[in-house]
């Protein structure tokens, strides 16, 4: 310890007679704090109707949360032609919660909105309700055109005016709100 | 800690108290005490030159100079003298004092047909008389009763306010704000969450009856922190002299709706000579406030405060405490919370904000509430032969809790739980005059803790830490007739422990440490009877905040990931004691050139700022960071040079004694000298135009108009922000003032209307300016009652 660095610590101890009690307690390490809100993982599950056995899976994976590690997308490739049950789950992987739950029980503050490009889909339509005869879109049903290639863009609002023009069509301009997830997915129709 | 040397340094420490008591004691009275009395219209606090002051019982007299200023040299302290004060058109007033050391005390006369009663405003003189300053006090201050520290300074030269929508205000000084200026509240060092760009100080100006700010940096008086300036709000001193007496102030406003309540009762003990005592509160409730064309959804606010204080006060020894709690809910407006990036663009693509209600007084998500507590014990004890040593305490308590839009019930979890706490001891002697030398010297400690409470279900925002700050310093002033020098320096030793966890959510406990000197060198000239010219440079340094080092994760109010200096390819960087992190320099040059002749006086403060090491956080365009929200936008903290040059000037004319004029300017131009760019979020030019003209009357009426422009802040690139700077904006405002008094008892009464054409604009230093409009008319009526 060189002269001036014990200077400091005197000059520090000094200072400090009068403030001790406080300064001395409470001064455990800290818990690291879980994060209850965040969504790590999305799965969009295609179910073809006419042949429920052939499942095709849309995923989002982030495990770490926002930031630090990049987040995994697994696209889809799907059949043209074809009518396909869609089903969108919700996880928390952090804390091992299902987020589907939540949207379920707060379905009027929540609306999906799917945005394709590439016209891969020849119609997308709600499959689930809330109380107020709104739409939701943890389900919904999705056709496919003619082989080719797109994107769907798959969005949840948050407090949503889902009485707004066109909002319960499943368009989104005018549906306000905050978004709780945005994520795109390059779509393969063959 | 080690106990056994803790207790060993206590004792020698207290030692040397009795050591120097006992010194203090020994010695007899001495006769070359100071007293600078200043001179000024009651009114409109203008210097009162050649008014007539003669001093019994030493039976001299001198006639105040061009700033209203008598100085004399020879009281012997604790002595009673009595003051007479004479001029012209104006009443004539006798005050009664006993001298002090280096005491200074303002006079304020009434024009001989106002009713206004005397004010007597005794203080300590400011340490650095050649730093530039302004103040709120009076009559001015009395007019911004209601509002929140930050509104309340905005409209002087030089100042501005940061905003986060109508209810979150932080005062900016010449361009710099939160932890770059220090706000000193009864004498203590404000300590909040201040690097918070939507964190307001917690502080209640209604405890002050002066605040003034310092424009310079101060850096060697209070330490780290005050780059770009200092705010100091000061109450009254007790009243020992009065029974009992108080004040009460009493506002509503239409805009919000807010109606604000405010008293003070003091008063002395007869069976306690010289001790006083005061008791305060003040409670504020406002819905949403509206802009020309719609509400403002959320934006009310709550808030309810007190504060006491007792103390025994002699000439040659006191001992105060003084005890204050702040509480608010704050509301913020609704629309401003956003998922992403996109939701943000639309927002700015909207005329009108997305959320909208009708008026309500109701605070929902999302909110801030704010506790702050402030202790102090201090006591002072004067020895004419070595001068006046005081000590200080300062105790803070800071709780902050946010509460935002969640999902799943977790509404009512705060997102942001954070408990600060703050113990400071200054320990100080301004020595007794040595010839023409008087100055002080001082050292500092402060502990500060900040910990994050448990059950958010967020990631804490800043880490939870530990630090320590000393700090030694020395000021001397050389004061002759007509000029005056003035040295500071200082040395401080801050320690930071931070314990925080990894990328792996491994506990990490990195600490730093940073030592800095400090100088200030300031000179004051009286040139002639008409003009006076100082000029000061001083240093002044900040160390980087934790936040500045650890953030690391999306800030949802600006949809933006943002990285700490720590952070180097999104993931914390190795550090060996932080010795690759270099605080914050600044060298500021302050100039005051100020002339007073006939009917025109001039005020004006060129100056010149550079700051090494300059933190802020950077864009990074075309640099996104993906997350289930999309794509947001990644901000890096980083470290460059920059440079700030400004100029506020006022010129005043009186066209007659009843009607004057008032022109003022401001301006800061910023740059990163790094990349020849400017920065951001640096306050637009602002002119000030008033017109006011004062009746003679029983209830002497004043009306009063302004014009206000405030230029385009068009200085940053349009790439850099989500969306380009507001236009230029005018703003006209009326106020209309009357007192009167009955019996020995004051009444005055303030009629404000801001905005009167009801013009909806928007503006640069307005966090909220991508949502909505600021606020449209507001009328306030102010009442007051003196007794």
């Amino acid at each position: 310890m060189n002269y001036k660095t014990t200077m400091n610590k005197s000059l520090l101890l000094l200072l400090f007679v009068a403030v001790f009690a406080s300064a001395c307690s409470n001064d455990d390490d800290p818990e690291p704090e879980n994060e209850t809100e965040i969504i790590t993982r999305v799965e969009m599950k295609f179910t073809n109707t006419l042949n429920p056995s052939e499942v095709v899976l849309a995923k989002f994976n982030d495990p770490d949360g926002p930031g630090g590690n990049a987040p995994i997308l697994t696209h889809p490739t799907l059949k043209s032609g074809t009518v396909y049950s869609v089903t969108l789950e919700l996880y928390n992987d952090l804390e091992g919660e299902d987020i589907t739950e939540e949207i379920e029980e707060e379905d009027d503050e929540h609306q999906f909105f799917f945005i394709q490009t590439g016209n891969i889909f020849t119609s997308i339509a709600y499959a689930d309700f809330d109380a107020f005869g709104k739409p939701v879109g943890l389900k919904s049903i999705f056709t496919t055109g003619a082989a080719g290639t797109g994107t769907l863009r798959v969005v949840l609002r948050h407090e949503p005016n889902k009485s707004a023009s066109g909002v319960a069509e499943g368009l989104i301009a005018n549906a306000g709100g905050d978004t709780d997830i945005d994520i795109t997915f390059n779509v393969t129709v063959q | 800690m080690q106990l056994k040397y803790l207790f060993k340094y206590n004792l020698l420490f207290l030692t040397l108290l009795l050591h120097c008591s006992f010194l203090f004691d020994a010695k007899g009275q001495s006769c070359n005490a100071e007293l600078i009395l200043e001179v000024q219209d009651a009114a409109d606090a203008e210097p009162l030159s050649g008014a007539a002051v003669w001093i019994n019982p030493i039976d001299q007299g001198q006639a105040a100079n061009n700033l209203g200023i008598v100085k004399f040299s020879t009281l012997c302290i604790g002595q009673k003298y009595t003051v007479d004060i004479h001029f012209i058109g104006y009443e004539e007033l006798r005050i009664e004092f006993i001298a002090k050391e280096n005491q200074q005390i303002l006079v304020k006369l009434n024009q001989s047909n106002i009713t206004l009663s005397e004010v007597v405003v005794d203080g300590e003189r400011q340490v650095a008389i050649t730093q530039a300053t302004q103040q709120l006090s009076g009559q001015a201050l009395s007019r911004s009763r209601g509002k929140s520290l930050g509104e309340s300074l905005k409209g002087l030269p030089g100042l501005n306010s940061l905003q986060t929508g109508p209810g979150i205000s932080k005062p900016v000084i010449q361009g710099l704000h939160s932890n770059r200026i220090l706000i000193l509240n009864n004498g203590i060092r404000q300590e909040g969450q201040q690097w918070g760009a939507e964190h307001a100080p917690e502080i209640d100006p209604f405890v002050a009856s002066k605040i003034t700010v310092i424009k310079g940096a101060e850096g060697v008086k209070y330490g780290p922190d005050a780059i770009g300036g200092v705010i100091i709000l000061e109450p009254e001193d007790l009243r020992i002299d009065k029974k009992f007496g108080g004040e009460i102030n009493m506002a509503g406003m239409t805009n919000s709706r807010m109606g604000v309540f405010s008293t003070i009762l003091e008063g002395n003990i007869a069976s306690l000579k010289n001790f006083g005592w005061r008791v305060q509160a003040s409670a504020k409730r406002g819905g949403d406030f509206q802009t020309p064309n719609y509400n403002l959804m959320n934006t009310g606010v709550k808030e309810l405060n007190f504060s006491l204080a007792g103390g025994w006060n002699t000439e040659r020894r006191g001992l105060e405490v003084f005890f204050s709690r702040f509480n608010t809910e704050i509301g913020i407006l609704r629309s401003a919370h956003i998922g992403n990036l996109t939701d943000l663009q639309d927002a700015i693509g909207r005329d009108e904000p997305f959320y909208q209600r009708d008026f309500s007084y109701e605070i929902d998500n999302p909110r801030q509430e704010l506790n702050h507590s402030l202790l102090k014990l201090n006591g002072y004890w004067t020895a004419s032969n070595i001068g006046r040593l005081s000590a200080k305490y300062g105790g803070q308590w800071n709780l902050r809790r946010e509460f935002d839009v969640r999902r799943g019930g977790r509404s009512e979890r705060a997102a942001i739980d954070m408990d600060l706490n703050t113990h400071s001891l200054d320990l100080g002697l301004e020595h007794k005059a040595i010839g023409a030398l008087v100055g002080e010297v001082g050292i500092t400690g402060i502990y500060q803790q900040n910990r994050n409470i448990p059950g958010t279900g967020v990631e804490p925002l800043i880490p939870f830490f530990n630090q320590y700050t000393a700090g030694i310093f020395l000021i001397e002033k050389y004061i002759k007739e007509n000029w005056q020098l003035e040295f500071g320096a200082r040395y401080d030793h801050r320690e930071l422990e931070v314990r925080t966890f990894d990328d792996r959510n491994q506990l990490v406990s990195p600490n730093f440490s940073f030592d800095n000197y400090t100088f200030s060198i300031g000179g004051q000239v009286d040139l002639n009877e008409n003009v006076r010219f100082s000029s000061n440079l001083g240093s002044a340094w900040r160390p980087p905040h934790v936040s500045e080092l650890f953030s690391n994760g999306l800030h949802h109010g600006v949809a933006a990931i943002e990285r700490g200096l720590l952070y180097e390819g999104g993931t914390l960087a190795d550090i060996e004691d932080g010795k690759s992190i270099k605080a914050e320099s600044s060298l500021k040059w302050v100039n005051t050139l100020s002339l007073n002749k006939d009917k025109w006086s001039f005020v004006a403060n060129p100056y010149f700022q550079r700051i090494n090491n300059f933190i802020y956080l950077e864009p990074k365009p075309g640099e996104f960071v993906l997350t289930v929200r999309g794509a947001f936008p990644l901000q890096q903290y980083v470290q460059t040079d920059a440079q700030l040059v400004g100029f506020d000037g006022t010129v005043n004319y009186d066209f007659a004694k009843d009607l004057n004029a008032t022109l003022s300017y401001s301006m800061v131009r910023a740059n990163d000298l790094n990349k020849s760019e400017a920065i951001i979020w640096m306050p637009a030019d602002r002119y000030n135009f008033s017109l006011r003209r004062s009746f003679s009357g029983k209830f002497s009426p004043f009306i009063e108009g302004s014009l206000s422009h405030v230029a385009r802040q068009g200085r940053v690139s349009d790439d850099r922000d989500f969306t380009a700077a507001p236009d230029a904006y005018q703003l006209i405002d009326l106020a209309f003032g009357a007192s009167t008094t009955v019996g020995s008892n004051n009444l005055n009464l303030f009629i404000d209307v801001e905005n009167l054409m009801n013009t909806s604009y928007r503006d640069y230093m307005n966090r909220l300016r991508y949502y909505a409009d600021e606020l449209g008319r507001n009328i306030s009526i102010r009442f007051q009652y003196q007794f």
